[in-house]
């Protein structure tokens, strides 16, 4: 008889589910949606208001660990929701340098910073990760204070062209066109990491931006290299220099470097804790690290000979070349004796959570002998206790080294 | 009619292998894109067009499918793709992932693509592998 009750309880249930409310199905989707409608999702959460932001709020937990669950496009629009305490617990996960999702709390705060905020935004100034110095300048653009200028003049030299081109632009609004040389200059760039046209990506980011505020691209078409766009680079650097008398002198880590040759081993990490790195050794050892215009350092003769023997004798015991799971800490390998051939890439990836043993051993051993090569510190920014920070992110990501 | 019929398919042939245009997809992905705003123009042109692209596989999707989502960036670490930041390829076959840039030709369709109120697609490819 009881059995029974409860069957005909379970068919009754079965038959009258609880409505799922909107509040619950955009969380769902924006946390477990498909990649490309999470952040639509996120945002109708936002139009929600109140009653979603106290949902969110009960699933925050008590820490950046537990908060980290909510995924990374929930974060993202967390800083939209008028809620002090979930606002201070953002603040709290931002300054957890082991949170996953700090560029996306660092986006959100920053969009919506208030006066109070101020010191707070100026510290992400010289955060370890591009993305967080980035929503610096997206802060100082909010709070509108250019008592900030001098920081946001010191962004013009940050190692990632997309910081220092936010820099330049916001520069240019608060009453500064000289810095607009600067976006001018990646219309120049030509440079490639490996297979990525790294040079290519830039233009196409300066002409976005220059047209916007100049109201012309003047026939610049960024899918063309520099060479075959000389005129309409002139024409826009003269309407720029309309703007601005003196043209400042661009410092190295800001210019366009063009094309490099020779390039035969490559690591790429982008840890979403640790930073990026983009390091690359020549056949005439060299090592260049970052993108654009490279920091050069000459290496001792036969290292490179050495490095790329060692990383193809670990290319032939390994049988895959990805392992892990998609997600924000990756480091890639490429390995390309013949630089007019294309790279053999190897990738380790993984989401948010540490992963035992995800690196291969054979992977592992040439990442030790790549970290050996490195200078320790230098004066260049993208060169300063080098080997110590490429070795802290190449431990956040695959693990220890052999 | 003999000289008509050769001259017909002289035209017929000419048309039919009409080169591809090759797209650059930076021009698709590099735009400032938001739901319900017309497209460039120049983009808007390429719909029903046959042409050759080069990208990168999406890396969340490991598994062996059809529809794939192709990028314009090897690492795609800047956070999940907005519907302008992706070309979905619908391939004749299905295809592990496969790392570093991939070339594809197919026949692209430009234009939003909504599912349950979010868009889901902006550019879609059917082709193959090139």
């Amino acid at each position: 008889m009881l059995a029974a009750l409860a069957l005909l309880a379970l068919v009754a249930g079965a038959q009258d589910p609880e409505p799922e409310t909107d509040v619950e199905r955009y969380l769902r989707v924006a946390r477990t949606g498909s990649p490309v409608v999470r952040p639509q999702a996120a945002q109708r959460l936002v139009r929600l208001g109140a009653p979603a932001a106290e949902r969110i709020f009960a699933e925050c937990g008590d820490s950046p660990a537990e908060m980290a669950r909510l995924g990374m496009d929930v974060i993202e629009v967390l800083g939209e929701f008028e809620h002090a305490e979930l606002r201070a617990k953002l603040w709290q996960a931002l300054d957890d340098r082991d949170f996953p999702w700090r560029p996306s709390a660092a986006r959100t705060l920053a969009k919506t910073a208030v006066a109070a905020e101020a010191d707070r935004i100026r510290a992400l100034a010289g955060d370890n990760l591009a993305a967080v110095r980035s929503a610096a300048v997206d802060g100082f653009a909010r709070l509108g204070d250019p008592e900030r200028r001098d920081v946001v003049e010191g962004l013009l030299d940050d190692p990632h062209d997309r910081v220092r081109r936010s820099a330049a632009l916001l520069l240019d609004r608060w009453g500064d066109p000289c810095a607009l040389y600067y976006v001018v200059e990646d219309l120049r760039r030509d440079d490639r990491f490996f297979e990525s046209e790294t040079g290519k990506s830039a233009r196409y980011e300066a002409i976005l931006a220059l047209e916007k505020r100049l109201g012309d691209r003047h026939g610049y078409a960024p899918e063309k290299p520099p060479a075959e766009n000389r005129a309409a680079i002139d024409a826009i650097a003269k309407r720029v220099g309309e703007l601005c008398e003196e043209a400042p002198a661009l410092p190295a880590i800001a210019r366009a470097g063009g094309a490099t040759e020779g390039d035969v081993l490559g690591l790429e990490i982008r840890s979403c804790r640790r930073g990026e790195f983009f390091l690359r050794w020549t056949a005439d050892d060299k090592l260049r690290v970052g993108q654009g215009n490279p920091a050069t350092v000459d290496l001792p003769e036969g290292t490179v000979a050495a490095l790329l023997a060692a990383a193809l004798g670990a290319g032939s015991e390994l049988d895959e070349t990805f392992w892990g799971a998609p997600g924000c800490d990756s480091e890639v390998f490429y390995v390309r004796p013949d630089p007019a051939q294309r790279s053999t890439i190897y990738r380790v990836s993984k989401g948010p959570d540490a992963v035992e043993g995800l690196r291969p051993d054979a992977l592992g051993r040439v990442a030790a002998a790549l970290l050996a090569s490195l200078p320790e510190t230098r004066d260049d920014p993208r060169l300063r206790d080098l080997r110590a920070r490429v070795g802290q992110a190449l431990v956040a990501v695959g693990g220890e080294l052999p | 009619m003999k000289v008509l019929a050769l001259a017909l398919c002289a035209v017929l042939s000419a048309v039919a292998v009409d080169d591809p245009i090759e797209v650059d997809i930076m021009k698709l992905t590099k735009i400032d894109w938001q739901q319900g705003k017309e497209l460039p123009k120049e983009i808007r042109d390429l719909d029903g067009k046959e042409i050759i692209i080069s990208g990168y596989m999406l890396t969340q999707f490991r598994d062996e499918r059809k529809t794939i989502m192709i990028v314009d960036d090897s690492c795609q670490c800047a956070g999940t793709p907005a519907p302008n930041h992706f070309v979905e390829v619908t391939l004749d076959a299905k295809t592990e992932y496969k790392p570093g840039q991939l070339t594809f030709r197919g026949t692209l369709s430009v234009g939003e693509v909504e599912e349950d109120g979010f868009v889901t697609s902006l550019y879609r490819l059917e082709g193959s592998f090139f």
